[in-house]
């Protein structure tokens, strides 16, 4: 309707955007139970009277009261039908409180477009493609009555964001885009302020920000990142200071006046819209009226340098960066096990390369799954989210069938490079489009219609017709990097200098970023390795920017570091001091592969990865070292066991991985006493452990037997149905340290609090840790017992705290 | 009218979600990532359950009599929890039914982790839990469906130890369901053998049944690393 009118403000200065609509609305008498948006039919005067007081105090663009009306959080009160009436009454609510106004083309509406409420796969069980339907429904009602823009806001997931801006995009209207932010610089869901901007302006956000989570002072930070990557004009919406709960109830802090100073704050920082989510009010908005129309400064895109991001983290390629290093190893050819885990879609395999790769160093992923005779698309849309689960890198999609990567790319949840296109008309044709749809960049191969040209001014040209196409499609040269072609060395040796020649002359004439795989010059030669490193260095000497190369080779990654020291994309030497100053510098001895410094890394890496393969030998070769078992436990086994439990906790990890470390530690420890059967020092304790008269549940006793043993207690395991007097008998007879009782339903919980009264009778020297299902810490007390573990987590730390308590007293 | 579902169930299927056993072991998806190594052994462990499963279920309808105090199916079973009465609403019928997957999938679980595969174990044990859930909702949907087709209205089922429900009132349930026909029993403290079983009961009337809230708000289980 106006939008080119909103444009033109967004050039003059800050744009003010106006404050909360939710919390207003409950002040006017809006339970929390009720579905906000049914009040833009019940109750349209209320809600045309928050949007007439934000416009007289100042606001220029106005939010919808639409914020859930998306077909999923509508269905939680029966209205999913009711999503394009509810959108469109929105609108009209917020255009004639305009009218009403007076201010008709100097005010705008945006139309708000909240998260649907569900969590996507592969995490939740929201298919993309559903969110994308659900976002386009809403977005689509919007536009269709009216809106100037729309606004998708508070989301914490990126991916989910990233779906919403691709549904939203082409309907002729900008679509903005924010994300709400954790005090420590991430969204929920673990996004980068960086990776936001760079995702969403890919997909084809216009206005990227921060808004609600937290307050202006907290805001400042993420959207100085944000600004500072030039991509995007930035918004911020704080709440009004971050909330507390008084008396049962949340309240925001920062006054009109405090708050008007953060928005301040957040201008100087480089935000080009500011306004208010929970919490403020027009009187908020109407402190920081003054800053309409201020000079917002500008940072402009830098150029020659290419953005990539995953679901969480960025990347940056080009002038002024350090060299990246390009991971090759997920690529299937001449490698039988790999092509078996893809063939199978197990895809184990592949994840365990993106793990290792990026252990090593490698800072982006190159993912190929070229097995001749699979389902290729099949086979790429499996392998890149079991990537993604293991590692925050971003990705280089790589295949010569456009299909294949197109279904790769729509499954990405980032900003992912495709490998590749070529100068040939087919090729760019079919691929450019692509990248465009879902966001990507490419890589554009120097190969014309006759092939690869010899000499570097031709490669030049084709790569000038790739650049130029692309801009044709859309893409902006920064999402173009050049390969200028690796040429074996051994079949021609003027190959080299004339790939070096093109990096130079693509650089000066083009200023994109130029890329390599490197291997390719040491084919058919013997000594591969010097041949590869020196050609690296080389290249990196002639400006180029990224490398696709094996990142597990030691002196592949000591070159990289050598080399950006060298041409200076270096500051301060810090990369540098980073690999090699430290008193744990990889020793000279050239090792095949990269591993943890010594085995006894190695050996808690295994353990805080679950891996039970090569685990005893990582043992037997501490053992044969000379290690002292008890000091192997102690310095090694046990911190990499409470690493575990920490990660337990965080929820990093869950039983399965919990589990599988637990087998990897036991496996450790089977071989310790097989080498010393008689040493009894790493014993902490011994403890008897049963599930109650009555309950047959013992998975859970069970796990919790097992992680005792990890942590050095010798259990004593009765079974599950286990009689009182047989659990005091015994407790009495082997004397001891702890009894552990288990109950997992509420009708076994009377037989718990006998087993106990009676152990308190017999024994009552020895401490009682309960727990199950059903227990919680009141029960515990309440029935006598000395602790109580609510996993067996907690249970370890309560089991060793009696354990000294016992110790303590006895001596 | 009667629903003339009474009797052994022939056609049950289990059906594992994969997602929902990873909800029972205690997967956030927020936080946890899942590795390709926890999710080969759940794929591995899902084709080993559905080797052993032997499902069966048998059920039948009985009428109800409410009282102000208490809603009363046959001489023994009295329900007279507020919050199950509500739940229930003013039914006229009562369909109790008890399904099981075997015990082969609990033995096996059992066996996995004296052998020290305590990640397999753990899985596998809680996908019978899955399967075996998944029994009792088909049982639900069939009855609904067919309900729907009679002009009558059947309710979401409920369990003993749901909400103010006691788990003591599985004595009571237990014995109309005939569950002993499809090779369960009962324990003293009220526990179904084979673990990997149910008893529920489905209310039956003319008028809209009482709707369910979430499962494991009213559970007692606070504790429980299944809960929502």
């Amino acid at each position: 309707m106006n939008t080119s009118s909103l444009a033109a403000e967004l050039g003059r200065g800050l744009i003010l955007i106006d404050g909360a609509m939710g919390t207003m609305l409950q002040a006017l008498g809006l339970s929390v139970k009720e579905c906000p948006e049914t009040w833009n039919i019940s109750r349209p005067e209320l809600v045309k009277s928050v949007h007439r007081s934000y416009l007289e105090a100042g606001a220029q663009i106005i939010e919808t009261n639409t914020f859930g009306a998306n077909q999923y959080k509508l269905a939680q009160f029966g209205l999913a039908d009711e999503v394009e009436a509810l959108n469109w009454h929105g609108v009209q609510l917020a255009r004639q409180a305009i009218g009403e106004a007076g201010r008709d083309g100097s005010a705008w509406v945006a139309g708000v477009i909240g998260p649907l409420g569900e969590l996507l796969e592969p995490y939740g069980s929201l298919p993309l493609q559903n969110a994308y339907a659900a976002f386009r429904r809403q977005a689509q009602s919007l536009v269709e009555a009216g809106a100037d823009l729309l606004y998708i806001q508070t989301m914490s997931d990126l991916a989910e964001a990233r779906q919403a801006v691709l549904a939203a995009r082409g309907l002729g209207v900008p679509v903005w885009c924010s994300l709400s932010f954790e005090a420590a610089g991430r969204t929920l869901t673990g996004a980068t302020p960086e990776a936001a901007v760079i995702s969403l302006t890919a997909a084809g956000a216009s206005v990227v920000g921060a808004n609600c989570s937290l307050g202006p002072q907290e805001l400042v930070p993420i959207i100085e990142r944000m600004v500072s990557l030039g991509l995007a004009p930035v918004l911020a919406e704080p709440n009004a200071g971050l909330p507390r709960l008084v008396e049962g109830k949340t309240v925001f802090p920062a006054d009109p006046a405090e708050f008007a100073a953060g928005l301040a704050k957040l201008h100087a920082s480089g935000a080009a819209v500011v306004g208010g989510c929970c919490g403020t009010t027009p009187d908020h908005l109407k402190a920081a009226a003054h800053l309409r129309g201020a000079p917002v400064a500008l940072h402009p895109r830098p150029q020659g340098v290419l953005y990539l991001a995953s679901r969480t983290e960025h990347v940056a390629i080009g002038a002024n960066q350090p060299v990246r290093i390009i991971g090759e190893r997920i690529n299937p050819t001449g490698r039988k096990k790999l092509a078996a885990d893809i063939a199978s879609g197990a895809m184990v395999e592949v994840a365990r390369e993106a793990r290792r790769q990026a252990e090593a160093g490698a800072e982006l992923l190159d993912l190929n799954v070229g097995v001749a005779g699979i389902d290729q698309v099949a086979a790429i849309t499996q392998a890149v989210p079991a990537v993604e689960r293991v590692t925050g890198l971003p990705l280089v999609l790589d295949s010569d069938t456009p299909e294949v990567l197109q279904a790769g790319v729509s499954v990405y949840q980032g900003k992912a490079l495709l490998n590749s296109v070529t100068a040939k008309k087919e090729s760019l044709v079919q691929l450019l489009p692509i990248a465009k749809a879902y966001g990507a960049a490419v890589i554009g191969l120097t190969i014309t219609e006759q092939g690869i040209p010899q000499t570097a001014e031709e490669r030049l040209a084709a790569a000038e017709t790739i650049v130029r196409t692309a801009q044709e499609y859309g893409l902006d040269p920064g999402e173009v990097i050049i390969d200028c072609l690796t040429l074996t060395v051994g079949a021609d040796q003027q190959a080299a200098r004339e790939t070096l020649k093109a990096i130079r002359l693509i650089k000066q004439e083009l200023a994109v970023p130029c890329v390599l795989g490197i291997s390719n010059i040491s084919h058919g030669l013997p000594n591969r390795v010097p041949l590869n490193d020196a050609f690296l260095a080389m290249a990196i000497a002639n400006g180029l920017d990224a490398a696709i190369v094996n990142p597990l080779t030691d002196s592949t990654r000591a070159t990289f570091v050598a080399a950006n020291l060298l041409a200076g994309r270096d500051q301060g030497a810090a990369r540098y001091l980073a690999a090699f100053g430290g008193p744990e510098a990889p020793s000279q001895a050239p090792q095949k592969e990269a591993e943890p410094a010594d085995n006894r890394q190695l050996l808690a890496k295994h353990v805080v990865t679950g891996d039970r393969e090569g685990i005893a030998l990582v043992v037997e070769k501490l053992l044969a070292g000379g290690m002292d078992p008890l000091q192997l436990v102690t310095e090694v086994l046990t911190p990499a066991l409470e690493v575990v439990g920490q990660k337990y906790e965080l929820g990093e990890y869950f039983l399965p991985n919990l589990l599988l470390s637990a087998e990897a530690a036991q496996k450790a420890f089977a071989v310790i006493k097989a080498h010393f059967p008689a040493d009894e020092r790493v014993v902490l304790g011994r403890a008897l452990i049963a599930t109650v008269e009555g309950d047959i549940h013992d998975i859970g006793k069970n796990i919790v037997k097992v992680i005792l043993e990890n942590h050095g207690f010798s259990m004593l395991d009765l079974g599950k149905d286990v009689p009182v007097e047989k659990i005091v008998e015994v407790a009495a007879a082997e004397q001891v340290d702890l009894v552990l009782l288990s109950a997992l339903m509420t009708t076994t919980l009377p037989a718990m609090a006998k087993t106990v009264r009676r152990l308190r009778e017999v024994v009552p020297q020895i401490p009682v840790l309960v727990g199950g299902a059903v227990v919680t810490a009141e029960y515990a007390r309440e029935i006598g017992a000395d602790g109580y573990g609510k996993d067996a987590v907690a249970g370890v730390q309560e089991a060793k705290r009696l354990l000294k308590q016992v110790r303590g007293l006895r001596e | 009218m009667r629903i003339g579902l009474d009797g052994q169930w022939t056609d049950l299927e289990v059906r594992i979600e994969l997602s929902e056993a990873l909800r029972y072991l205690g997967f956030r998806a927020r936080r946890s990532p899942l590795t390709p190594e926890v999710l080969a052994v759940c794929r591995q462990m899902c084709e080993l359950a559905e080797q052993l499963v032997r499902p069966a279920g048998i059920g039948f309808e009985y009428p109800v009599v409410c009282s102000e105090q208490q809603i009363s199916i046959g001489e023994h079973l009295h329900i007279s929890g507020a919050r199950t009465r509500r739940r229930l609403g003013r039914i006229s019928r009562a369909y109790l039914f008890a399904v099981t997957i075997g015990s082969a999938v609990e033995d096996q679980a059992n066996y996995l982790f004296e052998q020290g595969e305590y990640t397999k174990g753990a899985v596998l044990d809680a996908i019978g839990s899955v399967a075996v859930e998944s029994l009792a909702e088909q049982v639900n949907q069939a009855l609904r469906r067919r309900a729907g087709q009679l002009g009558l209205s059947a309710g979401e089922r409920i369990s003993p130890g749901y909400g103010d429900w006691p788990l003591e009132a599985q004595h009571d349930l237990f014995p109309l369901t005939q569950g002993e026909r499809i090779g369960i029993s009962l324990n003293k403290s009220g526990l179904l053998v084979p673990r990997k079983s149910i008893t529920a009961l489905i209310g039956i009337d003319a008028d809209g049944c009482g709707q369910v809230e979430n499962k494991c708000c009213c559970c007692a289980s606070v504790n429980c690393p299944y809960r929502d």
